[in-house]
């Protein structure tokens, strides 16, 4: 089971508006690359794990994710806030607001819906741990290319948080990857 | 730094320093480990640490009490967060169990300070047990403190 508690595992405190960045960060909520993907593709690949070191980090990383789906939220959040239909035109978020108002909506960058067939689960332990490996890395290089399309010290602190958090997980997958990849060709 | 006292009047001290000091946290254990840096830089590891570019992390430097008291939470909660993580795959890690284990008293602490000064931030809390109902605050945590 999941508990709430209610801050943010790092703060966000953003003081400037910006609809261009909230209209490329959502990608990091809603794309295939994005936390929720990551959330949920390791939420699910957890159930076919060989063994407790598996399903133990699978779970424990799949809902570290949930809190950075939570704070890419409240940046785009806070990028927002306070819009006007204007404004929102001018940035080109006039269809955004027309099929969702002011409600947050899981897309990439270009608009694109979240789609579950970015879970990408093969139920192949090797496979799936290779999967999330570039996962992180794609999600690695994603932050690197929002931190260079902003200069708000506000977002750049928390996106090199991110980031730092993707190679993290990275380490952790490998650790887990490499094992089960010895133990296979110990037994093939 | 020996306790979570010595911590708080450090980051209690952190609101009036020259930001530069931030370094200044040493916590020397088999693990090099010093929490107020792993925690700005997201990664408790020196040796896996990977700064992007020129970009040093944001120091986060609370600019009252209750930021503060917050930070200790986050700090603290990440610290173990971070040794759950490495211990799922090295779980024969004495040192790493009895480090995640201070950092998670640690965490309990910050929590049940912070929640006696400004209200509960999880469902388990006593402050619960009292009318009003207390989890409909009108702040969350996504709001932001501008």
């Amino acid at each position: 089971m999941f508990k709430y508690t209610k801050i943010l595992q790092y703060p966000i405190n953003i003081k400037k508006k910006d609809l261009r960045m909230a209209k490329l960060l959502i990608t990091q909520y809603g794309g295939s690359n994005g936390e929720l993907a990551a959330s949920l593709r390791y939420l699910n690949q957890r159930y076919s794990m060989p063994d407790a070191k598996g399903r133990a980090l699978l779970t424990d990383i799949g809902t570290e994710e949930l809190a950075h789906v939570e704070m890419i939220c409240a940046m785009v959040y806070q990028l927002t806030k306070d819009a006007s239909i204007e404004e929102l035109k001018k940035a080109g978020l006039d269809p955004n607001y027309a099929e969702h108002g002011y409600g947050l909506y899981p897309t990439d960058a270009n608009g694109v819906p979240f789609t579950v067939a970015y879970f990408a689960t093969t139920g192949d332990p090797v496979a799936d741990l290779a999967e999330d490996m570039a996962a992180e890395e794609k999600a690695r290089a994603v932050y690197e290319n929002l931190i260079d399309l902003t200069n708000d010290p506000d977002l750049i602190g928390p996106l090199l948080w991110l980031r730092q958090r993707e190679i993290v997980h990275y380490n952790r997958f490998k650790e887990l990857y490499d094992e089960y990849k010895e133990k296979g060709n110990q037994t093939r | 730094m020996n306790n979570y006292f010595d911590y708080f009047n450090y980051t209690h001290g952190l609101m009036n320093q020259n930001q530069n000091n931030y370094n200044m946290i040493n916590e020397q254990d088999d693990y090099n480990i010093d929490p107020y840096v792993g925690f700005i830089r997201g990664n408790l590891f020196d040796n896996t640490y990977v700064p992007y570019k020129n970009y040093n992390p944001a120091r986060l430097n609370p600019k009252n009490e209750q930021e503060n008291d917050l930070l200790l939470v986050q700090i603290y909660g990440f610290a173990a967060h971070e040794l759950t993580l490495y211990l799922d795959t090295h779980p024969n890690d004495n040192k790493a169990i009895k480090l995640r284990s201070k950092y998670m008293n640690l965490y309990k602490q910050a929590l049940e300070q912070y929640e006696n000064k400004y209200g509960p931030i999880n469902l388990s809390s006593s402050l619960l047990d009292e009318t009003p109902w207390g989890w409909n605050t009108e702040y969350w945590p996504w709001e932001g403190v501008n």
